[in-house]
């Protein structure tokens, strides 16, 4: 049988449209792929992955091993340390072997999008989704414009993913979300610095409002004297300038002999999860669906472990031909058994967190500086660090009684 | 009455500075009327969907965006 081409007229039948090529729909398009079903993953950019809009910190080794074999090629540092600076440049500091692999994001977007082809995906690059395809209330496709010719052709799918990120479309077509509210993104930036010796296995986080009102600041390395150096700031707090302004004064505070490279840009989730992530024939995954940490704006773990919880219940509804919100809503569910519980938590932190002014903070990293020096390993006890927190900081609970109530 | 009429329109007053912005998208994700998209590598900017509601402008982290009357406001 010969398959209608792409850029005729013929309408394209497939099991799964896949909108982004990124983390989560790299990965989601793989492992649909490799269960047989026909999966196309569009990606408007013309090469996966470029330009890189991520500080690039991962999970361990062995996390990230469990969703794509680890290749030296994307992987530049292996870190075995956090250490946290308060306002006043005092600091926490946990010995972590191993916790965090540094990447290089274009390579493992790469890698995962090759991973999805070698199991039978389509990868199509350069074609940005226009809009969806409707019937009655059900998503049944999605309008394509292949980028290099401008010509639109129509794709008519089982099921559309919306993997498209922090700017996601398909959320706001599928009326899943609206747009991200200010308070509800961290507004990053970052400079790869070079010539200046970082520590090679250790990063380096920055708290207060002289660096990054409602943020933080970043110092990830990245091999031997060179670092992504970033920081991400809540809009409305940053008085001073844009995300990078305040880079740049970081940067002439700290590193004023860098040489400066790429910089980096970027919106970060800091919502907290949605009401739903599904709709009749349509899915959203990654931080389209909000899955990012809102405290950290970490992203990259939990768009994987999204793709894989989606995965599992597509699978599952492709199978039984039943791809109605009702049985899409088993992924709401694993989710949030999974990471969308943490995720309601950290959201309420965020808010708590912008509450504290410099001085509490600086009595938190006290305090937890205390707690570190009593227990050693890592610290997975996080009720016991909140506990500590809350303790060092007299009268917080006045302070943050509009978030906790 | 022409002015009346004119003042309800209230036109697009976004700018966007292409020599500074690195087309990562940040404003796109808070644009509540999806007059911003990030077209493969360039921002688009549809203008009829504008409403002037400054939320790009706060989150872009280059300051790649700014509305006109608030830059006459600050030369003044
Ligand atoms: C400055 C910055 C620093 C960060 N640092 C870290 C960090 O150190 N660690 C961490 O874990 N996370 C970090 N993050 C967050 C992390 O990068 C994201 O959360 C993560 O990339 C989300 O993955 P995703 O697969 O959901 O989306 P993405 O990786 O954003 O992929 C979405 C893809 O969809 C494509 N797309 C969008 N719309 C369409 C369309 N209509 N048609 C076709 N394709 C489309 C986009 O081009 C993109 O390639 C950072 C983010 C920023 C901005
Ligand atoms: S001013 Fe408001 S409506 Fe206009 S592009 Fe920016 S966010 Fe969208
Ligand atoms: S947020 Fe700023 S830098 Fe990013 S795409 Fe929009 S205008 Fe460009």
């Amino acid at each position: 049988m010969i398959r209608p081409n792409a850029h005729s007229a013929v309408t394209e039948n497939v099991d799964v449209a896949i909108v982004g090529c990124g983390i989560a729909g790299g990965l989601l398009a793989g492992r649909l792929a490799r269960d047989g079903f026909r999966t196309v993953a569009f990606e408007k950019r013309p090469l996966i992955g470029v330009p890189v809009r991520c500080g690039e910190a991962a999970g361990s080794r062995e996390e990230v091993s469990h969703f794509v074999p680890v290749d030296e090629n994307w992987v530049v540092a292996e870190l075995d340390a956090a250490r946290m600076y308060a306002p006043n440049l005092t600091y926490v500091e946990r010995q972590m072997p191993g916790f965090c692999l540094m990447l290089n994001r274009d390579g493992f977007d790469q890698a995962l999008a090759a991973q999805a082809q070698t199991w039978g995906a389509e990868v199509r690059t350069y074609h940005e989704v226009k809009s969806l395809l409707w019937d009655d209330d059900r998503v049944c496709g999605v309008q394509v414009k292949n980028q290099a010719d401008g010509r639109a052709y129509d794709v008519k799918a089982r099921v559309v993913i919306g993997a498209d990120g922090v700017e996601t479309f398909v959320a706001r077509w599928a009326k899943l979300s609206t747009h991200f509210k200010p308070r509800h993104i961290h507004s990053a930036v970052e400079y790869v610095l070079e010539d200046v010796d970082f520590p090679t296995s250790r990063l380096e986080i920055y708290v207060g409002k002289e660096h990054a009102p409602g943020g933080y600041a970043w110092v990830f390395p990245k091999g031997v004297n060179k670092a992504n150096v970033g920081l991400g700031v809540h809009p409305t707090m940053a008085k001073d300038g844009t995300a990078r302004d305040y880079l740049d004064r970081f940067v002439k505070k700290f590193y004023p002999r860098a040489k400066v490279g790429k910089l980096v840009a970027g919106g970060v989730s800091g919502s907290k999860p949605l009401k739903t992530m599904v709709g009749n024939g349509v899915l959203l995954v990654g931080e389209a669906g909000h899955q990012n940490n809102p405290l950290s704006g970490g992203g990259i773990m939990n768009a994987l472990e999204g793709a894989e919880e989606a995965h599992k219940v597509l699978r599952d509804a492709l199978e039984k031909d039943d791809l109605s919100k009702g049985f899409l809503q088993r992924y709401d569910k694993a989710w949030h058994r999974r990471n969308g519980h943490l995720i309601e938590k950290f959201a309420v932190l965020r808010q708590l967190f912008f509450k504290l002014d410099d001085e509490d903070i600086n009595n938190v990293i006290a305090a937890l500086n205390t707690l570190v020096g009593a227990s050693p390993g890592r610290i997975t006890d996080y009720a016991e660090v909140f506990k500590t927190a809350f303790k060092a900081v007299p009268g917080v609970l006045w302070k943050t009684r509009k978030v906790l109530w | 009455m022409e002015n009346e009429k004119s003042s309800l329109v209230d036109p697009c007053r976004l700018r966007i500075d292409y020599s500074t912005c690195v087309s990562c998208a940040a404003c796109a994700a808070v644009c509540h009327t999806l007059a911003l998209n990030m077209d493969a590598l360039t921002l688009e900017l549809e203008e009829q969907l504008c409403d002037n509601c400054s939320l790009c402008v706060y989150v872009c982290p280059t300051g790649s965006l700014y509305l006109l009357d608030d830059s006459l406001n600050a030369a003044s």
